[in-house]
């Protein structure tokens, strides 16, 4: 029986490191594949707001939570999705709006409504609200969730397997006597 | 239940648990408004699901064990019981950590998350009630009452988010789904449906150790009292 245990212990390690290096490599390979489309997220107050001589959005620029900048150009592809001062959310791209994501965009800087984007390095490719875009937040509660689930599987199966040998040794000793 | 059908489950569980965890992280898509947290959902459902149907095992077994007077059905719902606790944990805490980035709190007083809640306390009234009370006592019947009452709530727990619309999404699963917004492709339906079997694999190896644990506990007490009469 005793040989038993050890053999579930050694499958219950193994599976624990299964189930582990797949939660790593897979949230690894996501950050992978946000690095390879080079896709990066930031989010922060919208500072400035470039325009064009007809008045169309060219550049803006946020500063982080750290007191950094970042500075983006905006392309045809560049979508919105930002809430106004009512609530209601406009949802567009620079191709479609260009004067519109101006006003949209000082709105924002007047109103210090934080903002996230995703962007290349260079160029914007989506302007969003702060909570839409918390991505990073969402990961770690993931994570959490995750963690907490299978350190409550596992330990449960540990506390059967220990309370099932103390209980056989119990039968054994009663039987022996 | 010997030891290698122990093993083949066991292995069968650590097989489709490690395919459901790759559709889940890697294959399926991630969903367009909430990101990457809605993988919980493949988690999430299926417990609670399998927790509702834990309830309405321990109830039918209950009964069974008061009308039969067979010590299996009653090892049955203490198993049962057990198990539905420990995924009744996982549907609370999946539903918390799940809501605080979706909906900004950690919990709300909304009917569903209510009677899930009931339906958590009834677990532990009902294991409570099991350890206090010896087998064969009046307590054993309130036990089964209890867990009637349990299996009474799963309806409610599956119907209150249509009954009375607030925050959590309407049912998007079983005979009264109304809309399949929560699966907006094939693919998040096929891993839920996946992960769901998943669980109930896992969910019957973890009875049938239980099981094994409430036999030998009730064959030691049977030796001992035969010793002592």
């Amino acid at each position: 029986m005793e040989g038993l245990t050890n053999m579930m212990n050694k499958k219950i390690t193994l599976l624990l490191f299964g189930i582990f290096s797949i939660l790593f490599i897979s949230l690894s390979s996501n950050y992978a594949l946000a690095q390879e489309n080079n896709n990066k997220i930031v989010s922060g107050i919208v500072t400035m707001v470039l325009l064009d001589e007809i008045d169309q959005l060219k550049e803006f620029k946020i500063t982080d939570l750290d007191g950094n900048d970042h500075r983006f150009l905006v392309i045809d592809s560049t979508e919105y999705g930002l809430d106004e001062s009512s609530g209601d959310r406009w949802i567009s791209t620079q191709k479609e709006s260009p004067k519109e994501a101006a006003i949209k965009l000082f709105d924002h800087q007047q109103r210090y409504a934080p903002v996230t984007v995703i962007h290349d390095g260079i160029n914007a490719k989506s302007v969003v609200e702060r909570e839409e875009g918390n991505l990073e937040d969402n990961l770690s509660y993931l994570f959490s969730f995750f963690f907490i689930t299978w350190v409550l599987f596992f330990g449960y199966i540990f506390y059967l397997g220990r309370k099932q040998k103390v209980i056989e040794s119990f039968i054994n000793s009663e039987h022996k006597k | 239940m010997n030891n290698i059908t122990k093993n083949k489950l066991f292995l069968l569980s650590t097989f489709v648990m490690l395919i459901n965890l790759y559709l889940i992280f890697i294959w399926v898509p991630t969903e367009a408004n909430q990101g990457a947290i809605q993988r919980i959902l493949y988690i999430h459902v299926p417990v609670s699901q399998i927790s509702m149907i834990a309830i309405i095992v321990v109830a039918i077994s209950s009964v069974l064990f008061l009308l039969k007077k067979n010590e299996f059905w009653d090892k049955v719902a203490i198993a049962s019981a057990e198990i539905g606790l420990l995924y009744g944990t996982i549907m609370l805490l999946s539903g918390i950590l799940w809501a605080k980035p979706v909906w900004g709190v950690w919990w709300t007083g909304e009917a569903k998350l209510t009677t899930a809640l009931i339906l958590y306390l009834i677990y532990v009234s009902y294991i409570m009630f099991r350890n206090y009370f010896p087998t064969g006592s009046q307590g054993q019947r309130i036990a089964a009452i209890i867990a009637i009452i349990g299996a009474l709530d799963t309806p409610l727990i599956y119907f209150a988010a249509n009954l009375w619309s607030e925050a959590h999404p309407p049912i998007v699963l079983g005979p009264a789904s109304e809309n399949d917004s929560s699966f907006s492709s094939s693919e998040m339906r096929l891993v839920w449906l996946f992960s769901t079997i998943s669980f109930m694999i896992f969910f019957v190896y973890l009875l049938r150790i239980r099981y094994k644990l409430q036999d030998n506990i009730s064959k030691y007490f049977k030796i001992t009292n035969g010793r002592s009469n």
